[in-house]
Formats: structure tokens, C-alpha cells, sequence
């Protein structure tokens, strides 16, 4: 399309642009820096990204002390590797599930299937998050699930509708015939989704899971309150938060601080640079589309 | 939805088995807590001895005595609107900048969109570093300007402030990728036309743009609007209510009622559960009055 701009307007735009990628890269930046610094030098203040003697002892520390910002049975080392586990069990479930409910909803036909869909879209757009967590976490308590496969399984329950909006959208463009050509083999209903569907849904499944990630790394108010009470479950989130407030070692030590902080919010810029068009694609679809 | 051909028995049990998961993990998590909810809301109960049956108490409670759940909502309408009237525009004019041709799309995308990969707890921890009265960097970059250094959550108006500019810098670049979406469906011939005819850019942006991205626009904007009233980690961690409950917002409310704080009286599940419906019908009659003031819009195009 046709751009009819004078010189003039073209510096001004990327003049425009640049200026805003100053204001959100700035903040990550000083993360970083303060992440390299000394607390020394912290607390001598000054706006210098570039720290003077950069160290990586703040990160030493972090991933060798607890919660509390003092030497514990738990460290951030622990904390990470919980927040790993609780996220790739919880992409496991919801793939899974979220891939076998889109297929019964969007090929199957049994009685109650528009009920269920129903069920499904309302309650998921009133319900979960910050409303019923209460409630929620009594019922947790008494299945004994406050642990981190419990937390996983919570996380896939109330996961959303999105996910299986973004599914079905998919299997819609799926063809009929390769169903058809599966039972005439042979392949009952399951097996159809187990020989067909599933492998050929691969590329849309990739995002959910992906998306699911994200959201279950960068998850707070539920593990922090489900996994209150043990302490050896704590995710890397919940610690860094844990780390600004405790009256620890943390609470005055920003450099601790924002190391906590880049050990929580690397993986997810990382795995953001390297599969960029994917979380665009499942973010855009998810919403403007489903 | 679509009517699919018989299948048979099998077929539906083996239905029922691959969506008994996702069901059940529905009822016992959503479906179970909500009718909890529902329930509790017309008894009091302190989560220890027996729930007595109070009837519409809690509710009258909410409406008569909650000054401080009522200043609660007032400062979440407060900040929704405060940075959704920076953040929606700032979303709009980049991705109508984005989708037409120039050079960088991509980088300029992916760098505005970063944040949106963060947790929101641990961006209140950054704020609170770059906000702090001493070390902040902020104040830092004031100092050397020649400025002092401002107490940002010393007060409500600039603890707000902090909220509003966290919330902004986290969410517009995801804002910006929904509209970008919306935009390229719009046929580039359109734009060659304006051009042809002679319209500026600023013009094709208010009579191409806007009345053409009418329905993402209309979604955009109510996920954004409910997104920001139901905002609870940020504050959490950044102001935490502070400076008394100047910042306290519906959800941070709600939340200490059932799970308290340090020097706050007894809990009450009852009136909690109370807070929950309210709270829930308000964001209802948002949805409610935002729907029919937009399809007033769009049937004006």
C-alpha cells in the first residue's frame, strides 16, 4: 500500500517508535543492571546501566538461599526446578485433555454434548480466577491436593475456555473424509482422535501448550496460597515475590531482588525470542478470533 | 453448533470417557465453587463453630456499612479508565503505524509486546525497585534532571499513578497485536483510494480505521475494560491497598476478607461470599452497559 509521507513525517515516525521501545525496554534493562550490581552500588544511586565492577555473585546467592532471603533447607535452585515441573505437568493435562474435549465436542455426538459445550462457555467466563478461589482451595485442602501436582491439575481445571475455542476452531478445518477413511478401516471413535486427529492437530496444540506455559510460570495468587504450607513447594514466582516482602535479607537488597526477578522472567523471554510468531499467532487467535 | 451424524454406542461412551477429564475438573473447580459461593453469601460463618442463616444481612452489610469496599470500587473504576484512556489509544496508533509499510514491523513488535510475557506479581517487584524513594531509578533520573526525589507510594494520587503506568507498560503491546489482527483484514485498497484522493494519514485513520475495526475494537475493549477491573496481582504487589486502602481495589478487597491480613479483624466467610455476588453483578452491569452503548456505535457506521 502506498505510504505518502515526507521525509520529515518518516523521522518523526520512527522517531515515534523508537521513543516507545525506549520506554519498554528501559525497565528490563535497569533490571538487569541492578540484577549485576553490588548492593554498594545500588544504594549509591545514579542512573548508570552499565555497572562498575559487574558481578554474578547476586545470582550465586539467590540460587543458594531461601525464601526468606536467609540460608534454608529450600532454595531458589528448588523453587525453579518446582516451577518447571508444576508448568510441564500442567501443558501435559491441558494438551491432552483440552485435544480429546474439542474432538468429542466438535466431531462427536452424544446426548448432553450442547449442555457440556454450554456448561463449559458460561461457567468459564463468570467463574474461576480471584472470585472462587476460596471456595476453591477449601475443596483442595480436602481432596489433599495442596501439593504441586494438585496445583497442575487446578491450573488445567481452570484453564479457560480459550484453549478449546482455538482447538475446535482448528479441527473445523480438519476434513470429514480422513475420518470417514479412518473408520471404514477399522478405527473406532478414540482411535480415530488417537491416529488422526491428535497428530494432525500437532501445530495448534503446540500453541496451547505454549500459551498453558506461560501461564502457569508466570502464575502468583494460586500457588501462592495453595502451596502455603509447604515449604518445599513454593514456585519461583511466589519466592521472588516473597523476596520484596519478607523482612529478610531481601526486603533492602534490590540486587537480590532483581536477580530473583531475571531468574523468574528469563525463561519466558527466552522461549519468547525463539518462538515469537507462535505466541502471536495463539494470543491473536485465542482472542480476536475465538 | 453443528449437528454431526449418529455414531452410535460406542462412540458415545468412549465420548463420555475422553471428556469425563475436563468435566470433572469443571464441576469440582468452577461449577462447585460458584453454587459455594452462592450458598455462603446468606450465612455467617467465621470458618470456625457452626454458619448461622442470616438471610439478606451480609447484602444489606455490603450496601450500608462497606465504606471501605465501596472506596474500593470507586479506585478500581478509578484506575480501569485512568490507563485504558492511555493504553487503548497508544495500542491503536501503533498497530495502524505497524500494518502499513514500513521498515521493522516485526522488530518493533516483538519488543512492544515483551512485557505481556512477564508474570504481573513479579512486574510489581520491578516497579517497586524503579518507584523506591531512595536507589529508584526513577528518582534518580529526576535527581539528575535537577528535580527531587518524589515518595511515590507515599500518597494515593501517585500510587495510583505507579499502578496505572505498570499496568500500561505490561498490557498495551498485547493490546497492539489484537489490533494489528483486526487491521489486516481491512483490504489495503481502501487506503490506496484515501490516498488517491487525497487524504492524510491522521484522516484515514478516523474514517478507515476506526469505524472499519469496529467489532475487534468492540472485544478489544471489553476484555481490556473487564481485564482492569478484575486486576489483583499488580496491586498485591506493588501498593498492596497502601496508603490506607487508597489503592485497594475490588478483588485485593474481597481477597483479605477471606484470607485476611496482619491487624485486621475477624473474618467473615458469609460476608466475603456477600462481596463476591456484588462484586460480580457489578462487572456484569459493566458488560451489560458497554454492549448496548457500542452497538449504538456501530449502528451509527
Amino acid at each position: 500500500m502506498t505510504m505518502r509521507m515526507s521525509k520529515g513525517g518518516k523521522i518523526a515516525l520512527y522517531a515515534f517508535l523508537i521513543l516507545i521501545v525506549i520506554i519498554t525496554v528501559v525497565p528490563l534493562l535497569y533490571t538487569v543492571s541492578a540484577s549485576l550490581k553490588t548492593n554498594f552500588e545500588i544504594a549509591q544511586g545514579g542512573i548508570n546501566l552499565i555497572p562498575k565492577e559487574p558481578t554474578f555473585d547476586n545470582f550465586k546467592t539467590v540460587w543458594g538461599m531461601g525464601s526468606g532471603g536467609t540460608a534454608s533447607e529450600f532454595t531458589y535452585a528448588d523453587y525453579t526446578v518446582n516451577s518447571l515441573k508444576v508448568s510441564i505437568l500442567t501443558v501435559i493435562f491441558v494438551v491432552i485433555f483440552t485435544s480429546m474435549s474439542a474432538y468429542c465436542f466438535e466431531r462427536g455426538n452424544f446426548p448432553g454434548r450442547k449442555f457440556l459445550y454450554w456448561l463449559f462457555m458460561t461457567t468459564m467466563f463468570i467463574g474461576a480466577g480471584t472470585i472462587t478461589i476460596f471456595p476453591m482451595l477449601q475443596i483442595t485442602s480436602k481432596l489433599k491436593m495442596n501439593n504441586l501436582l494438585g496445583l497442575a491439575i487446578v491450573q488445567f481445571a481452570t484453564a479457560g475456555a480459550s484453549n478449546l475455542f482455538l482447538t475446535m476452531g482448528y479441527l473445523k478445518t480438519i476434513s470429514h473424509d480422513l475420518d470417514d477413511a479412518a473408520k471404514i478401516d477399522g478405527c473406532s471413535f478414540f482411535s480415530t482422535w488417537w491416529r488422526i486427529i491428535l497428530p494432525l492437530s500437532r501445530p495448534i496444540l503446540a500453541t496451547v501448550a505454549l500459551m498453558s506455559f506461560r501461564a502457569s510460570w508466570n502464575n502468583y495468587l494460586l500457588p501462592n496460597l495453595m502451596l502455603s504450607n509447604d515449604k518445599s513447594a513454593m514456585t519461583l514466582v511466589v519466592a521472588v515475590v516473597k523476596l520484596q516482602s519478607s523482612g529478610g535479607a531481601g526486603a533492602s537488597q534490590y540486587n537480590l531482588m532483581m536477580a530473583g526477578t531475571m531468574l523468574a522472567l528469563m525463561p519466558m523471554l527466552i522461549l519468547f525470542l525463539c518462538m515469537n510468531k507462535m505466541f502471536v499467532e495463539g494470543i491473536t487467535q485465542g482472542a480476536v478470533k475465538g | 453448533m453443528r449437528k454431526n451424524q449418529k455414531l452410535g454406542t460406542a462412540a458415545t461412551i468412549q465420548s463420555y470417557l475422553m471428556i469425563a477429564g475436563s468435566v470433572l475438573g469443571l464441576i469440582v473447580f468452577v461449577v462447585i465453587p460458584l453454587i459455594w459461593v452462592m450458598r455462603y453469601c446468606c450465612f455467617s460463618y467465621k470458618g470456625y463453630g457452626t454458619m448461622r442463616f442470616v438471610g439478606l444481612d451480609n447484602f444489606i452489610r455490603v450496601f450500608e456499612r462497606s465504606p471501605k469496599y465501596w472506596l474500593a470500587v470507586k479506585n478500581t473504576f478509578i484506575f480501569a479508565i485512568g490507563k485504558l484512556l492511555v493504553e487503548i489509544p497508544l495500542a491503536l496508533v501503533l498497530a495502524f503505524l505497524l500494518t502499513r509499510k514500513i521498515r521493522g514491523t516485526t522488530f518493533f513488535r516483538s519488543v512492544y509486546f515483551m512485557p505481556s510475557m512477564i508474570s504481573v506479581a513479579v512486574i510489581g517487584v520491578v516497579f517497586t525497585y524503579l518507584f523506591s524513594h531512595h536507589q529508584g531509578v526513577v528518582n534518580e533520573f529526576i535527581k539528575v534532571f535537577g528535580g527531587e526525589g518524589v515518595k511515590w507510594f507515599a500518597t494515593g494520587t501517585t500510587s495510583m499513578l505507579v499502578l496505572m503506568i505498570a499496568s500500561i507498560w505490561q498490557n498495551f503491546g498485547i493490546n497492539m497485536l489484537f489490533f494489528m489482527t483486526g487491521l489486516q483484514s481491512i483490504s489495503p485498497e481502501m487506503y490506496e483510494a484515501a490516498s488517491i484522493d487525497g487524504a492524510s494519514n491522521t484522516r484515514q485513520f478516523f474514517t478507515i480505521t476506526i469505524p472499519l475495526l469496529g467489532p475487534v475494537l468492540q472485544m478489544v475493549l471489553m476484555n481490556a475494560i473487564l481485564g482492569s477491573l478484575k486486576v489483583t496481582d499488580l496491586v498485591l504487589t506493588l501498593t498492596n491497598g497502601n496508603p490506607s486502602g487508597k489503592t485497594e481495589v475490588m478483588m485485593t478487597y474481597i481477597y483479605k476478607q477471606f484470607f485476611g491480613q496482619a491487624g485486621q479483624t475477624a473474618k467473615d466467610y458469609g460476608y466475603g461470599a456477600a462481596l463476591t455476588v456484588v462484586t460480580a453483578v457489578i462487572l456484569s452491569l459493566v458488560t451489560l452497559v458497554y454492549l448496548r452503548a457500542t452497538k449504538k456505535t456501530s449502528d451509527v457506521y
